[in-house]
């Protein structure tokens, strides 16, 4: 084994810590005092014969709670009453039925044991908007059962009129089991809506029920809920806090980012049929497990189909109509699909294939349009640990029809991607990456350019990076970017029409005190060229020290720079042959 | 930082209007806040590689393999790391990379055989160095309020083999909560949504200001092993408890055992004791089923999880009062919590010895062969037990301490009861002539020619 360099002292002291202070602290205390307001109004809703998969409801007027509808109903119908559980009080409460939507799949229950519980006031409709701070309150896994509940921030990710719903993203707060029912929060601790027991059709995104429109249900009915769920809130003052201006600044980065935003489809060859219904492809599902509360067909597939995933999201990168995005989409290494490109204003445009990358698993397309506005990149020295970041992405990549959605969170990480993934640099972030981010941006709080968001759809390289396996490919807080910096070494080469493929050197190594020893040298690539190595002369017995004067101590240092280069590149060995040190270049070959 | 926010305003004016200016000053100030916490602690957040032994008994042969992968936080100077016993547990060789290098590492003390299996495991990195550490005296878990930002630095999925740690935003979602896996039984822990995955088990749990919270080491999920924002983090507070124990030389101290069973009374006014175990704290401090435990320590306990936080989180040895209901009485009772290994073998129960798990194992630091003559010694390995005890390649084994090892067979199931760093009397013969030595077993890493 080799144990790279037991280098000496770093830094001596000890790594103390500082007060917490500044914007950071202010953005902090609002989202203290929002859970603070809103936990005493979180009510745990016992199921009958789901022990322990509770649901979580909400005080919304004096002995009034607000829960979800069809986790709760038998055969369409709800039970006259209903157990709760209270923050802070031990024992189990009786709760009976007050009124019920359908719509809204809601329900109301009447609970003279919680009048003390002070309800939580209602914001404003006209207040929701994409990139705003929110708090879900709720029992997930059935934690905070027997104490307090559960808190998760995120972001609202989307906002849809049309259908009804806010479409809320939360990084950190998908509706496990046991929060379906809970109530969303805006940082003032007014309540926004409710988790509905429904997700988004890529499963990462919590759908929640505004508040807004509970209560024009309800009124529209005029029954007994109609006389509970209050009026609309006047205007709240305009406020100046942190929190705000993230809302507003993640807000604006998505708006820009949304600008280099595209979708690419895949057509179908002669002989392939396109899938018929809409994506996705797979029969939804409700976070329950069970149906949710609308479930729309599932798309039919018909033999041939293209798959669902051959519709991807890609990004702007050149004024004359050049995008950049997934290999997969083109159908490589096969001859390339049709390609179409489908604009935020709806409009869509033939695209040819102009060059390919198989290292970082990108293909650059022109469209026939000019005058677009690619985003100004994020310098690379500019990358830190900690920014904030926001993913952006089409639910069902279908620009035009639908508005993007934004993910927020910080980058986790920067830097070379280990030996599970040599190829290149990557920015890592927790902002929740599904597979409609794929090939979009990732961009900082200007809305300035980080990376192009990984495809990690074709590849084993999925359950490497994320840890997912099997059908399962979601979102774990583990997202990847291709940093601008790496696409733009490659951006000209792609631009001149090269097709290019992953470096081949044609030796294997071993790691010796002395070096890395080369054991033995390939003497042609599949293609039946001579490999680099036989070219140069390179032999068995050779020590290599280091490449285009960086030290290689390890064989995953060879491989990493390797990696680094495509087919055709050149690279500078320097290496000891006997009493001998010497430089040798070496041009890469294909495998 | 309040240069890059003036920058940005100057910025602003010279080029076109920007309504956001400010709130974006107000948004990158944060920014650098919490990219300085990350720069700032990282250098002492570890990947720790578990390295599993292979040990091939006909030919003595040992070797180590990667087995599973953490994340680990230095603590001390000298290189003490706080961890998760289900990250090194059955390792028969640790390592451990920081920003400086990768550092060989053992297992020194761990929480794993107390009356709950604790999770908090300190290991020790190797190398003459003086390491970057975040103080383990300093930081408080105690009344951490819900919606606390905090940060999860670590190694999910081995993305920080090279040293540099993933950091994860998240917030407190709550407290004093309870979970369990694997046998390991989490009390009194803090939940985040900071995304933890495998990976990051072992790993860190920080403030905003900087301070060490807890260690991240479960999840409830969804989906497999894959984050659903619902991680859990053992206190700083309760690893506290452990630290002066765990850092002593061969002392372990494990969680403390009462005996109590309780259930929450239907109306939470207490924890309705439901057994006590006999030989047991509890029973000898006169506690009775169907008593209803009202206070712990001073604390009020209204049902189970509030009696649960308040007494299995303690280690062993810890003086506790618990004041209680029998009827219409109030009494009190005082105890100290027994260490369970010896309420036991008080009662009986000890376990009997058996072979030690590889991972234990003392080594002679030898491959061998078998012949009709005996067990000859093929190889040495340099700087193992047989190396520094003179023997050679070519010798025959005779005798370990009093028993014969005319076979393989006698050779591997005796040393398989020795642990390393036994110090042991082995007969051998060379030339013709026999020979005693005087050997001090080898671990797994120096029988596989890796270790310290």
């Amino acid at each position: 084994m080799n144990l790279r360099g037991l280098r000496g002292p770093l830094l001596l002291a000890c790594l103390t810590a500082t007060a917490p202070g500044g914007e950071l602290a202010v953005a902090e205390g609002a989202v203290k005092r929002a859970a603070a307001l809103a936990r005493p109004a979180v009510v745990t809703v016992i199921t009958a014969d789901q022990k322990d998969v509770d649901l979580t409801g909400v005080v919304i007027a004096p002995s009034v709670v607000l829960t979800a509808r069809s986790p709760l109903a038998r055969d369409g119908k709800l039970p006259p009453s209903i157990s709760i559980r209270l923050p802070g009080r031990g024992s189990t409460l009786e709760a009976s039925l007050l009124d019920d939507d359908e719509k809204t799949d809601t329900a109301l229950y009447k609970a003279d044991s919680a009048a003390g519980v002070k309800a939580l006031s209602p914001a404003r409709a006209e207040d929701i908007h994409e990139g705003m701070w929110v708090l879900l309150v709720g029992n997930a896994f059935g934690q905070g059962r027997e104490s307090t509940p559960t808190l998760s921030l995120g972001v609202v990710s989307a906002v849809s009129r049309e259908r009804d719903q806010v479409l809320a993203f939360h990084a950190s707060a998908p509706v496990n089991p046991g929060a379906i029912g809970a109530p969303v929060v805006d940082l003032t601790g007014d309540l926004v809506g409710i988790a509905a027991n429904a997700v988004t059709d890529d499963g990462e995104q919590t759908v929640v029920v505004p508040y807004d429109a509970i209560r024009a249900a309800y009124l529209g009915k005029e029954g007994k809920g109609s006389k509970v769920v209050g009026r609309p809130p006047p205007p709240r003052p305009i406020a100046s806090r942190i929190d705000d201006d993230l809302g507003k600044v993640l807000e604006d980065a998505a708006k820009r980012a949304a600008r280099v935003l595209v979708a690419v489809r895949a057509m179908p060859l002669e002989g392939e049929l396109e899938v018929i219904a809409g994506l996705p492809a797979q029969p939804k599902e409700g976070a329950h497990g069970q149906p949710p509360a609308e479930s729309p067909p599932p798309a039919r597939r018909v033999p041939g189909a293209l798959r669902a995933y051959d519709r991807s999201s890609g990004l702007v990168v050149g004024e004359d109509g050049l995008i950049l995005c997934p290999l997969r989409i083109t159908g490589w290494p096969q001859a390339s699909r049709p390609l179409v490109v489908d604009l935020v204003d709806g409009q869509s445009f033939p695209a040819t294939v102009l060059g390919t990358d198989e290292r970082l698993r990108v293909a650059l397309l022109k469209i026939g349009l000019t005058g677009m506005k690619p985003l100004e990149p994020v310098p690379s020295e500019e990358l830190r640990a900690g920014q904030l970041a926001i993913a952006l992405g089409y639910p069902h990549l279908r620009p035009g029809q639908e508005t993007p959605q934004l993910t927020f969170g910080i980058v986790s990480r920067t830097g070379a991607l280990t030996d599970l993934h040599p190829a290149f640099d990557a920015i890592a972030t927790d902002a929740a990456v599904s597979e409609s981010n794929r090939g979009g941006p990732l961009v900082d709080v200007d809305g300035r350019l980080l990376g192009m968001i990984l495809d990690v759809n074709d590849t084993n390289v999925q359950g490497y990076l994320t840890g997912a396996r099997g059908a399962y490919a979601g979102n774990a807080g583990l997202g990847f970017a291709v940093p601008w910096s790496v696409i733009a070494r490659i951006l000209p080469r792609l631009k001149e029409g090269r097709a290019l493929r992953n470096a081949f050197l044609g030796i294997a190594t071993s790691e010796t005190p002395q070096g890395l020893e080369v054991v033995d040298v390939t003497e042609k690539n599949s293609a039946g060229q001579p490999t680099g190595a036989m070219e140069a002369g390179i032999t068995k017995g050779d020590l290599i020290l280091a490449i285009d004067g960086k030290q290689v101590p390890a064989t995953r240092d060879l491989k990493r720079a390797i990696a680094s280069l495509s087919a055709g590149d050149k690279m500078t060995l320097h290496i000891r042959r006997g009493d001998k040190e010497m430089d040798v270049t070496v041009t890469l070959t294909d495998r | 930082m309040r240069h890059a926010a003036l920058l940005l305003l100057a910025v602003a004016a010279a080029g076109e209007e920007d309504p956001l200016a400010q709130s974006r000053a107000r948004v990158r100030a944060l920014e650098a806040e919490m990219e300085a916490v990350i720069a700032k602690v990282a250098p002492a957040v570890g990947a720790v590689t578990n390295y599993m032994a292979l040990f091939d008994e006909k030919t003595g042969r040992v070797a180590v393999t990667p087995r599973s992968l953490g994340s680990g936080l230095v603590v001390t100077q000298d290189g003490y790391m706080l961890t998760n016993v289900h990250v090194v547990e059955g390792a028969g060789y640790l390592t451990v990379a920081l920003p400086g290098g990768i550092y060989p590492a053992r297992l020194h003390a761990d929480t794993s055989q107390g009356a709950v299996k604790g999770d908090i495991a300190l290991i020790k990195l190797g190398g003459d160095t003086r390491f970057p550490f975040v103080d383990w005296r300093v930081g408080e878990s105690k009344n951490l309020e819900p919606g606390t930002f905090v940060l999860a630095l670590g190694n999910p999925h081995g993305h920080a083999l090279d040293g540099t740690p993933m950091a994860t935003l998240g917030i407190i979602s709550g407290n004093g909560r309870a979970a369990s896996e694997a046998g390991f039984l989490y009390v009194d822990v803090i939940q985040t949504d900071a995304e933890i995955n495998p990976g990051n088990s072992g790993g860190p749990l920080f403030d905003m200001a900087g301070h060490f919270l807890g260690i991240n080491g479960l999840m409830s999920s969804r989906q497999g092993r894959s984050n659903s924002g619902v991680g859990f983090s053992i206190p700083v507070d309760q690893i506290r408890l452990f630290m002066k124990s765990l850092l002593k030389e061969g002392e372990t101290t494990g969680y403390g055992f009462h005996g109590l069973v309780v259930d929450s009374t239907p109306d939470e006014s207490g924890a309705k004791v439901l057994g006590v175990h006999g030989g047991s704290p509890a029973d000898e401090a006169g506690l009775r089923p169907s008593d209803v435990i009202t206070k712990v320590k001073g604390e009020a306990v209204k049902n189970r999880t509030d009696f649960v936080n308040a007494m299995d989180r303690l280690p062993e040895k810890t003086l506790v009062a618990i004041t209680y209901r029998r009827g219409r009485n109030v009494k009190t009772a005082k105890f100290r919590l027994a260490s369970f290994a010896e309420w036991q073998e008080s009662v009986g129960r000890a376990t009997p010895q058996g072979p030690l798990p590889v991972a234990e194992r003392g080594f002679l630091g030898a491959e061998w062969n078998e012949e009709p003559t005996g067990v000859y010694l093929s190889r040495v390995v340099p700087g193992a037990a047989a190396d520094r005890g003179k023997l050679l390649a070519g010798d025959i084994l005779l005798r370990i301490e009093k028993t014969d090892v005319p076979t393989v067979k006698a050779l591997v199931e005796c040393l398989a009861t020795l642990p390393s760093g036994a110090k042991v009397k082995v007969g051998y013969e060379r030339e013709g002539k026999k020979r005693d030595a005087v050997l001090v077993l080898s671990t797994v890493a120096e029988a596989a020619g890796v270790g310290q």
